[in-house]
């Protein structure tokens, strides 16, 4: 994330790429190809046969560090996110490998959780692929959806196609809390048009410890911020209410409804009584103020911007 | 002047009710004693101290370094039954000064982190932060 992350779920303007990307069908049909490919080696290998590889970290809109823009990130910095954070491998010997975490360690930047985070995301997005184009597991792409490797050729494809077998449009978000790395991936048809049905795709991953380029990022129990933290924001801030433009007329949205703000009561367990009498300890939760807020979280905390982020190679 | 030995005697007899009864809806014993004093070395070996060098006895307070042999089966600081049996340990500091034993004052200090994590609950999430507290430690975290 490009941001502090102070909601539970997050979005946010990587997850909106790789979906910019996988609205593109011969993108998608790529993807799950060089997804499956990339079994043999389990996720390992030379740069540019990853995961990371197939993001669309390169893209324009994401920001760059000279002028600081967006994500103030390189491609390969964003790259290097993915690969040492959230797989835990290591490119020392000049390829990429996952690095077995010692026991009771963490897995890049995961806190306290020892697993193979790279394969569970590939599979989640294979898995998640393939219910988009109703194949079965291992199954190929639909016939008339060609795989291409290339972006601006996948596009001009995509332009001068209409295929009519099934394409749901896949979502990702992310929960980051813990304990365990998972993939969900859920779905609900609608009708049998092509485009009749929606799949989801929820990342849940453990919290965060520090790392070069992550911090053990706190949430926040106010879903509004007085001020924006950062004075040079990525982008628009958030909105309470959400604006008009992005709440029933965008293409896509994220809102996050619930109490404004709470205040922790927090309760020893080491005051004094007598026997038989010990307090247990607690941390509660009160809303300051009982009325329900919706929000619109900014996009670089997580949430969406209308439009949509596109891939720009 | 020192607690009465025989004060510290009555205080080694009562304060394991202490710990029972004050988890009574929580934990159930899974031995018989339930409740022995000791420091709890991670690596079982022979006692290093005894009895008398483990409990401390100062003018006005008795410690005791406890392990408590327990199954959870209620609730326990918030966490449903899971019926695992762990040890939940602690220290306990009786000040018996008062000649009523019902009214001598308790204070425990018990390893609830550790009881966590032997019934499966993890503490390393992210912590939740009032909006103060999260700009102050935005503020800290992005000092430079």
């Amino acid at each position: 994330m490009p941001g502090t992350m102070p909601y539970v779920l997050d979005k946010g303007p990587y997850f909106s790429v790789v979906e910019s990307r996988l609205d593109n069908l011969p993108t998608r049909a790529q993807a799950l190809l060089d997804l499956r490919a990339m079994a043999a080696a389990n996720g390992q290998g030379p740069p540019g046969t990853m995961v990371a590889d197939i993001c669309g970290f390169d893209s324009k809109n994401l920001g760059s560090p000279n002028p600081p823009t967006g994500d103030h990130r390189t491609p390969a910095a964003r790259k290097r996110h993915l690969n040492e954070d959230w797989f835990g491998m290591s490119d020392a010997s000049g390829v990429w490998r996952k690095q077995p975490p010692p026991l009771n360690a963490s897995t890049g930047c995961w806190a306290n959780y020892a697993g193979d985070a790279e394969a569970i995301l590939r599979e989640g997005m294979i898995r998640a692929i393939e219910v988009s184009f109703d194949i079965p597991t291992g199954g190929p792409p639909p016939a008339d959806v060609h795989a291409i490797p290339q972006w601006n050729q996948a596009v001009a494809w995509q332009a001068n196609h209409s295929p009519t077998s099934r394409h749901w449009p896949i979502d990702v978000t992310w929960i980051c809390q813990g304990p365990f790395f998972q993939c969900w991936v859920t779905w609900r048809r609608l009708n049998d048009s092509p485009t009749g049905g929606h799949v989801n795709v929820l990342i849940t991953t453990p919290a965060t410890e520090p790392s070069p380029m992550t911090a053990p990022y706190p949430i926040t129990a106010r879903i509004t911020r007085p001020i924006p933290p950062d004075t040079t924001p990525p982008g628009p801030d958030y909105h309470c209410p959400p604006v008009a433009t992005a709440a029933h007329t965008g293409d896509r949205g994220i809102w996050v409804i619930g109490h404004e703000n709470y205040r922790q009561i927090p309760m020893p367990s080491t005051g004094g009584t007598n026997s038989g009498g010990m307090n247990m300890p607690s941390l509660g939760w009160v809303p300051l103020d009982t009325a329900v807020v919706v929000v619109e979280p900014a996009e670089w905390e997580g949430g969406v911007v209308p439009p949509g982020r596109a891939y720009q190679p | 002047m020192p607690i009465d030995p025989g004060v510290v005697e009555k205080v080694l007899e009562r304060f394991s009710n202490d710990i029972t009864e004050s988890f009574a809806d929580a934990l159930s014993p899974a031995s018989d004693p339930a409740v022995t004093i000791g420091l709890n070395e991670i690596v079982p070996s022979e006692p290093v101290l005894t009895q008398a060098e483990l409990v401390a006895v100062s003018d006005a307070l008795v410690a005791i370094p406890w392990s408590y042999n327990c199954i959870h089966t209620g609730v326990f600081v918030g966490i449903p039954a899971t019926y695992i049996t762990f040890e939940l340990r602690g220290t306990t500091f009786v000040d018996p000064r008062d000649s009523n034993p019902h009214q001598w004052t308790y204070y425990r200090y018990v390893d609830f982190i550790g009881a966590l994590h032997q019934i499966g609950v993890q503490t390393s999430v992210r912590p939740a932060l009032t909006d103060e507290q999260y700009l102050n430690w935005f503020k800290e975290t992005h000092a430079s």
